[in-house]
């Protein structure tokens, strides 16, 4: 018989010590102004998991509305104000900071270091301080943000629910502005350190390639967000007109690739990883490198499939053809290396582990959410279901599980390698693992319902649709939240059996186990206490 | 024995190497192949799916164009008119009203939208038997739609796809067969 009363005290004594012991003020500045690439790494996935947390609670409330198929108008405005909360704090907050999270782990995880950390940390806070100001203006414009509506202050549409003067509205765009722009200045500076630090004559290896070549893709694309909030900022300003099919372009240009920042920078975490739980090599790590370019040059370059239904010419549509399936081959071959490695492992691949599991479940996801994109590109199937649910079922299973789950991997890879020697407990595993489950099969169900009532005409954005998808958005928002419990369970319990891991006294751990590392950490009962510098490394 | 197995081995390596390559090469030569035979086609007149059905002037067929002229050169004060057969209506998306929001068309009968948009970046979005009519207007650039209605009579309703404002999911208009 469990004795929860004992097990409840136990579990309010661990927490309770843990913050006594770790929330002095050195601790939190070090934290927040982290002087460590892997403190970097921290920093933003905690801003990945606090954003993630309000875009969560935001989907929550507008599933909450669209269980009832005859919403009145007047909770239009509410409705839109959580529905573009939802949507910039998922686009603007989770993926930048967790995207840079991934690329500052595998700059980690490269053996390279950052050097300029003072501006990393002052860049992070600018940003996701920018995005703070800009959501507490009350946005309604839809994550898109679309001209001419997106600056537009009447009688019939409000584009912030709070700040309704020019000047205020102005300060919001320039804000989001600062935001994706300080955020693009982040991952170059990566880039520029992680080539500073590279040793001289040696192959880096492939998480750090993709974490790099990545970061690229993003210093390229997230400045033309910059420009088009720029431009609304202006407008406001000093009045100078906005083009709206232009505007849409621009947007695009980064709108597309964005949704990449997660995704690919994690493949070359999952190159990383999955040999690892399938005890063998890369089945072809050639490939993994060629599949850079595909993916590289798919992504920057297939903004026009989102503007199948908008009057553009012929000739950039047959483009899209191409640059589609070039991002389409590589990815498939990103599926089918990993699956080899998997398949052809002779000592059988570890599911049971949590990371193993996580890493798992995300491929599976991403196949599943890719197979029914399949169709999206093509001139002639895309308007069927533009601006369905359709859409939005096929992104959302890739957000919660290639990015989601996959980031969780990654997120426990990050607590063994801070605390070296850390092997989460039989208990523990299989909690996780259960937790890693219980969020996919109810958030691809979730997913899969959502593009069947696209498919037959249940439009996105709308409050108010025909009785026809009652059921549909019923199960859906049922599905959702019996999910959520799942990943709060895998993260929670890695990050309790974190914090409650412990070394004997001045026994100093184990090295990280990947290649040319040069760090150690040394534990004292419970918790980190320096980080130690070898080979220069900090 | 060691020189031979050390052979082997290189020849094994040198193997996988060329089958990794040829794979890679064979994928990009079967997008680049495709992407060939789509312009090749497209080119010469024999596909035309890129053009038909795009809210473009060019994407509507031939004798429509001609009809949009002879529309255009003297637009009617109700915003339709039958020419040759042929039912042309100028429609404008208002926040949040389509203008007109009834079409009246014969079964079987030619229609052309032509879709305006002054306010709001916005859309047109109708179900037929025949297929779903999908488009998107911005400002200053009319978008143009061409379809067949459906040979069964009745009332086919139009919704708002775009989110043009807090009212846009309660838009709709219908196209009333007879």
């Amino acid at each position: 018989m469990v004795d929860y009363v004992k097990l409840g005290k136990d579990f309010i004594r661990v927490v309770s010590s843990w913050i006594k012991r770790n929330l002095t003020r050195e601790n939190i500045k070090r934290f927040t102004f982290p002087q460590t690439t892997l403190g970097v790494v921290w920093l933003f996935l905690s801003g990945a998991i606090a954003w993630l947390i309000i875009t969560g609670i935001a989907a929550m409330n507008l599933r909450a509305y669209l269980t009832n198929a005859a919403n009145p108008q007047a909770i239009a405005p509410t409705y839109y104000l959580f529905l573009t909360i939802h949507g910039w704090s998922a686009m603007l907050g989770v993926v930048p900071n967790a995207a840079i999270a991934v690329i500052a782990y595998s700059i980690y995880k490269g053996g390279l270091r950052i050097e300029r950390y003072k501006l990393v940390d002052s860049l992070f806070w600018i940003s996701n301080l920018a995005l703070v100001f800009a959501e507490l203006g009350g946005p309604d414009t839809g994550w898109y943000m679309y001209p001419p509506q997106a600056i537009e202050e009447n009688a019939v549409f409000k584009a912030f629910l709070i700040y309704t003067t020019p000047i205020l509205i102005g300060l919001a765009y320039l804000a989001l502005a600062i935001n994706s722009g300080g955020e693009a200045a982040i991952t170059a500076i990566l880039i520029g350190d992680a080539y500073r630090t590279r040793a001289k004559g040696q192959k880096i290896n492939i998480f750090t390639a993709y974490g790099i070549a990545f970061a690229l893709v993003i210093a390229l694309s997230l400045p033309a967000l910059t420009g088009a909030t720029l431009w609304y900022a202006l407008h406001f300003f000093f009045g100078i007109p906005v083009i709206p099919l232009l505007w849409l372009i621009l947007f695009w240009f980064y709108g597309h690739p964005v949704v990449y920042y997660v995704p690919f920078p994690l493949f070359g975490f999952f190159y990383y990883a999955v040999p690892k739980y399938a005890g063998r090599p890369l089945f072809s790590e050639r490939w993994a490198r060629w599949n850079i370019y595909l993916l590289a040059i798919g992504t920057m370059s297939v903004w026009v499939h989102h503007l199948q239904t908008f009057p553009l010419p012929v000739v950039l549509r047959l483009w899209i053809t191409l640059s589609t399936l070039l991002l389409a081959s590589g990815s498939g071959l990103t599926v089918l290396n990993l699956g080899l490695t998997i398949l052809l492992s002779k000592a059988g691949y570890n599911w049971k582990d949590p990371i193993g599991m996580a890493l798992l479940a995300a491929l599976v996801g991403f196949i599943l959410a890719g197979i029914q994109a399949l169709p999206l590109p093509f001139n002639i199937v895309n308007p069927i279901v533009h601006n369905t649910y359709y859409v939005v079922g096929h992104f959302h299973m890739m957000i919660w599980t290639l990015i989601l789950v996959g980031f969780t991997a990654m997120a426990l890879d990050v607590l063994k390698t801070t605390k070296p020697g850390l092997e989460f407990s039989g208990i523990a595993s299989t909690i996780m693992n259960m937790g890693v489950i219980w969020w996919t099969v109810p958030f691809l169900a979730a997913g899969y319902l959502m593009s069947v009532e696209g498919f037959l005409g249940m439009l996105r954005r709308w409050i108010f649709y025909p009785l026809t998808f009652h059921s549909y958005n019923l199960a859906i928002s049922i599905l959702a939240e019996l999910g959520i419990p799942g990943l709060v369970m895998t993260l929670g319990v890695g990050l309790l059996e974190f914090l409650t891991f412990s070394l004997p006294i001045g026994k100093e751990a184990q090295l990280p186990s990947s290649p040319s590392l040069g760090g150690g950490i040394v534990m004292q009962q419970g918790g980190l206490v320096k980080e130690v510098k070898l080979d220069g490394r900090k | 024995m060691t020189y031979l197995k050390l052979q082997t081995d290189m020849d094994k390596e040198r193997l996988l190497h060329n089958a990794e390559l040829i794979w890679f090469i064979v994928m990009i030569c079967l997008v680049v192949g495709y992407f060939s035979w789509q312009v090749s086609i497209i080119l010469s007149g024999k596909n035309v799916s890129y053009r038909y059905g795009l809210p473009l002037f060019s994407g509507l067929p031939k004798f429509a164009q001609n009809e949009v002229i002879e529309f255009e050169h003297d637009p009617p004060s109700n915003l339709t008119e039958v020419i040759n057969g042929t039912l042309i209506v100028n429609m404008t998306i208002y926040q949040y009203y389509f203008k007109p929001d009834l079409i009246v068309a014969k079964p079987g009968q030619p229609v052309v939208i032509i879709l305006n948009s002054p306010n709001a970046t916005a859309g047109f979005y109708l179900r037929l038997p025949s297929g779903v009519i999908n488009v998107n207007v911005v400002p200053g650039i009319p978008s143009y739609i061409y379809f067949v209605a459906p040979n069964q009579p009745g009332n086919y309703t139009w919704y708002e796809p775009e989110y043009i404002g807090w009212g846009f999911s309660y838009m709709n208009g219908t196209l009333e067969v007879v």
